[in-house]
Formats: C-alpha cells, structure tokens, sequence
C-alpha cells in the first residue's frame, strides 16, 4: 500500500512526522511521512540510559518518503525515540515506553472504593493484607483475541 | 464466616460493522447471521430458561456498538430472516434426504427443529428485535450490560484524546439508546491498555474493565492478591485481570473442552459435502459455497476432514454435562486453595470470553454456560457474580498503574501490529488529525456542512476497528479487510475536501450515508479540540 495511487486517494500528513509506536518488550516500530523526499535518509533509534543520556541501537537506510521499520532491542530498555536526517534536516519522534515484562517496585498502595452512578469514588486507606509479593495466581497465558473470522 | 467467592463469566460480543445493501447477498454479511443463529440467538433463549427455572446467577455481556447497530438494522433483519427460511427449507430436504441413512439422520433432524425453532423464537418471541431480549434481562438483573469502546479501536495506537473521547462517548450514546442506562463497565476493545487509557473511560462514569492477567501482574505494584482481585487504576478504574486456569479449559483448542472428540467439528460443513445443485439455496448465488451453519460431523480425533465420524448430538449433550460438572468443581478447588491464603476477602475470579466463542466455534458452549449456571446454583461454595456486584461487596483495593498489555498471542501488540498491517496505522492516524482539525474548525458551520462532517465521523470509526488489522495479521480474509480500509480511508479523504472546499456531492454523500449507517445521531462535537 505503498504507491503513488493509493497514497494520493488518502489524506497527506499535515507536515512532516516520525512516530514510534510500541509493541512488545524488545521490539518497537517507527512509522514516517515526509512528502516529496528523494534520494536516501538515514533512520536512527535510541534508547535513554535511564542517566539522562542515550544510546543508539538501530540504524536503518531509508529511501521512500512514507515507510515503516520494525526494530529490536533489549527488553529491559524501555524508553527509545527515533530520529530521521534526510538532506541535512531532521525529523525527531517524541518519545515512547515499551512494554515491560515484569512489575515495577512500587509499595502497595490502597483505596476505599465507592461504586456510584459516576463511576469509582476513591479514598486512600491503610489495609493489612496477608499475601505479599506475586499470587500463586498463574497459569500458563492462553492467547484470545477476536477471532470470529478465524477460520 | 468468610463471604463467597465470586466468579465471573465475562462474555465480549463484537462483530465488525458489515452491511452492504448495494449486494442483495455478501458473503461477509453472513459472519452476522451465522452468529445471530449459533451464539446471540442461543444465549437469549438459554437465560430464558434460567429464568424460567429460577435459576440465579449472573451473567456479564459486553455488546459492541457495530453489533448493536447491525442487530437493530432493519434490512440486516429481513436478509437474517430470509435466510433462516432457506435453512429451514433445505434442512427438511436433508431429511428426506438422509433418511434411512444412520449416518446423518440424526444430526439433520437436529437441524430442521433447532432452525424452526429458532425462526419462530425470533420471529415470534423477539419480533426480530434480538436487543428487545438483551433489554429485557438487563432490566430484571440477569445480565450485567456494558458495552466496547465504540467501533473496536486500539486505543492506545490512536493519536489523538479527542479521538479516544469520541470513541468512548459515541458507543456510550449508541448503548444508552438502546437500553436507557448508563453501563457500569466497558470492555476496552483486544483488552488494549496502556497508562493514561483509563482516563478516557473514568471520565464518562465508567467503573470496571478486563485486562489481560499481564495488565495486573506486571503493574507499577505487583498485586497482593494476583488477580483474585481488580486493581484501580490511577484515574479511578476497576481492572479486573483475566484468570488463565478456567480460560484455558475453555479456550485452549487441544486441552480445553471444545475440543471433545463428541464435539460438532467447526471445520466440515453440509455447503460443502454436497453436491452443488443440492445446496445452492444456502450458497451464493453465483455459487461460491460458504459456511452453512450445518455440520453434521464431530471432532472425532487427530483425524483428517475427509476422515470425521458423524454427529450425535446427544451424545455431545453428556460431555456437556461432564465438562460443566469439572468447571464448576475445578472453580471450587481453585477458590478452596485461594480462599486460605486471602483471609477474609473472598476472592473474585474472572473469566473473559469471546461471546462468539461459545455457539459459533464451539457449538455446544452455550449449552455449557447454561450447565454452568445450573450447577452454581445447587452449590453454596461461590456466587456466579460481576466485576460490579464484586465492588459493591468488596470496597478496598490495591490502586497502582496498571502495565500496557492486550489479550492477544503473546499478550502485547504483535497481532496489531506486524510487517503485514504496520501500513494501516499512518493513514488512520493522520485520518484522526483530520477529524479533529476539520471538527473544531467547521462544526456549527451549517447545516450541510455539519451533515458531511457526521458521515466523516462515521467513516473515521468504521476505519479505526481493530478487526482490520486483526484479519491482515490472520490472513484470513485479507482481500475483503484492506477494501473496507481502502473505502473508508478514501472517502474520509473525500469528505474532507468537501467540508474544505464547501462543495458538497451530494450522490456520494447520500450513498455512504445509505450503507455506512451506524451513529445516526454521531456528535462531532466529541472530536472538536474546544469541547476538551
């Protein structure tokens, strides 16, 4: 779906744009649009250092003006951004965190819960609770989506 | 005393948005009427039954908003009805036809009374009005109604809050039409979450969702009681995870239920077997065979097609009963072996399916769920419950973020996005911005232009449903998924230009309006930048 045809019976970006969209821990994707570009860009991808810094870890050659690319990467890297130079400017995505495989290190936290006809009302409260740390709850995940057409 | 546990069955009816008057007979319009005559259909008459036998518990259904809009379709109706005729027809030449034949005779008796009565129950019972009967239960508090947010989105790929709100508010609108109430829950479309989603549904009033037991397991906190409780959210939503013991020994293909060797086998249809003169009135037209909805063989074993032994659907009955019999005592050792180490809060399990799953795939599933609800009733060990009843009993919770998940294969986004269908999310995005700048800027305009900016809506949410990426991902039907994107993405473009340029054509206007004719009454202003 990418030629002349059916790009042009479609709306064009309202300006340039690199986007990252995430997937799943290690590998994400980066979409651009940058109409009427020619000749060759260069895609980079990078992830924070968690340090205030970052690291690069693709690189990819890009010579169509409307594209995606998948890339890879350490699942424990969690926060990436892309940059596109092309013709000596440069397109900057804004930055994205990926899924993580694990949960995070954060202590407990409780709320009264009131169901009323707006929703949940909420009240922080002390409660004491017998288990601590991960449930004895799991059982090997079991993939279902909607899958009616699944023939 | 420690109170009872409570279970949860969660069942998520959606059918992507399929109706095309310009066809008097479209192969894909048939995914509706195969599932009107295998799940909805069936699943109205079994709470009908508990009803009548004063059987309690409680059932939780999610009705998407292209479902309800297709279910109140007048010519969806007729075309539903009509073909119900012809099944009825040809299931009495299939009797004659297998007569004296012990092979078959038994399954197509079957299928001539189940089609009669079934014709008659929503000719008749329902006056072809299926949301009627969903109403009615809603209303005595047999069924806990939610709705989906709007067309079946995954909303954490799209680009916009104001195009996440005009999804969440337009099926809320489309569901209070239909059952005059606010639902307290909402099933969020692939069980899709990421953190900030929840805002999006709390702002509307919305209490409870289901996530995958990912969402739960791998929030910012680990959960203190897994998932045998819901997390909230930061924005004040209740997020019940998925319990995969009892989703397995219902999903999973080889281990679970379904597939019993007793069982219908999905696979082998009547359209097919015959002869094609013998089945053309339950076929296209121009004679493409699909699906009848007629199966007369069971899943017999690790066999090939050609090789399945034929249905005896009584004999399926009885595994039935057995499978109902191990659920329920297998939730009663599960909650037994829960209940110790969670004191005195009663655990809560939840158990999330496809709706279609059960009658559609697999065809004794309704007949389970209602088995399920009979033996719950004779047993003082759990409560058949919803994620609200369960609010209402329990009020303190662990309140965390909860962790970007789906409930596809693998538990994040690969089914949505992959090499196959990454193509989509570009178009659909700049779509969005397209809505939004146009809805803010030119809504209230006038009449006319206000009119072209309601089908743009439409064609933006028909756009938006998951069910597109899913089918490219799958590769099933590709062709058919990719020409409905084309169609919408186009038209969205075209619209554009007309609320732009303020020249109007009006034949093709009128002509989306007359198919693509979910959200007759679609705000635009839940797209416009000024009403955030």
């Amino acid at each position: 779906m990418t030629d002349n045809d059916e790009q042009s019976r479609r709306l064009a970006p309202t300006a340039p744009e690199l986007v990252l969209l995430p997937r799943d821990p290690g590998v994400g994707c980066v979409y651009w649009q940058w109409p009427d570009k020619t000749g060759v860009g260069e895609l980079l991808v990078y992830v924070s250092d968690g340090e205030g810094g970052d690291r690069e870890i693709a690189r990819f050659e890009v010579d169509w003006e409307f594209g995606e690319q998948f890339f890879e990467f350490a699942a424990a890297d969690r926060v990436h951004h892309a940059v596109l130079r092309w013709d000596g400017q440069e397109l900057t995505s804004s930055g994205v965190v990926s899924p993580r495989r694990e949960s995070g290190d954060e202590q407990p936290s409780f709320v009264r819960v009131d169901f009323g006809d707006r929703g949940l009302e909420l009240e922080p409260t002390e409660h004491d609770h017998p288990v601590h740390g991960r449930f004895p709850a799991s059982f090997r995940s079991v993939a279902s989506s909607s899958s009616f057409f699944r023939r | 005393m420690t109170a009872p546990a409570h279970l949860s069955i969660v069942l998520h009816a959606h059918l992507p948005f399929v109706r095309h008057p310009e066809h008097e007979y479209h192969l894909e319009e048939m995914w509706f009427y195969e599932a009107m005559h295998e799940t909805y259909l069936p699943l109205l008459q079994m709470l009908d039954r508990l009803e009548d036998d004063g059987i309690d518990g409680r059932l939780t259904l999610s009705l998407s908003a292209p479902l309800l809009s297709m279910m109140g379709d007048y010519l969806l109706r007729e075309r539903f009805l009509a073909y119900l005729d012809r099944l009825v027809d040809f299931c009495e030449g299939d009797v004659e036809r297998t007569r004296g034949d012990e092979r078959f005779q038994e399954a197509a008796q079957f299928y001539l009374e189940r089609f009669t009565e079934l014709r008659r129950y929503f000719r008749e019972d329902l006056g072809g009005d299926v949301i009627a009967g969903f109403r009615r239960h809603h209303k005595s508090g047999r069924l806990e109604l939610m709705t989906c947010v709007g067309t079946h989105p995954i909303l954490p790929f799209m680009a916009t809050d104001e195009g996440k709100r005009a999804q969440v508010r337009t099926g809320l609108e489309l569901f209070k039409r239909h059952f005059d109430a606010q639902p307290r829950g909402m099933w969020l479309a692939e069980c899709a979450y990421a953190p900030g989603v929840d805002k999006f549904l709390s702002d509307e009033g919305i209490g409870f969702i289901c996530l995958e037991d990912r969402g739960i397991n791998e929030a910012d906190a680990a959960p203190v009681y897994g998932t045998y409780g819901p997390l909230i959210s930061p924005h004040g939503l209740a997020c019940f995870g998925r319990d995969q013991y009892a989703s397995s020994q219902v999903w999973s293909a080889s281990e679970g239920y379904p597939g019993d060797f007793w069982y219908r086998e999905f696979y082998r249809d009547r359209a097919y077997d015959l002869p094609l003169d013998e089945v053309a009135s339950i076929i296209h037209p121009d004679g493409i065979r699909h699906d009848s909805g007629l199966k007369y063989h069971r899943v017999t074993g690790e066999v090939e097609l050609d090789e399945k032994e034929p249905y005896r659907p009584g004999k399926a009955r009885e595994r039935v009963s057995a499978h109902a019999r191990h659920f329920v005592e297998s939730r009663i050792n599960q909650f037994d072996v829960v209940s110790d180490a969670m004191g005195d809060r009663p655990p809560h399990v939840t158990c999330p399916y496809d709706a279609e799953l059960f009658g559609h795939w697999w065809f004794e599933g309704v007949l389970f769920l209602e088995e399920v609800f009979r033996r719950a009733h004779e047993t003082d060990e759990f409560l058949l419950s919803t994620p609200a009843d369960y609010l209402e009993a329990v009020d303190v919770h662990q309140h965390t973020e909860l962790a970007t998940s789906t409930w596809g294969e693998g538990g994040y986004f690969s089914v949505w996005l992959d090499e196959g269908n990454a193509w989509i999310y570009r178009h659909l995005r700049n779509a969005e911005r397209k809505m939004v700048e146009l809805s803010t800027e030119y809504h209230g305009r006038d009449d006319r232009t206000d009119r072209v900016l309601r089908q743009l809506g439409r064609e933006l949410l028909l756009a938006q449903s998951s069910d597109w990426p899913f089918i490219i991902k799958t590769g099933t039907t590709v062709e058919y998924a990719e020409q409905r994107l084309d169609a919408h993405l186009t038209a969205i473009a075209r619209l554009a230009q007309m609320v732009e340029g303020g020249e109007v054509d009006e034949e093709y206007l009128g002509e989306l309006e007359g198919r693509d004719n979910l959200f007759a009454e679609i705000n635009v202003e839940h797209f416009s930048s000024l009403s955030l």
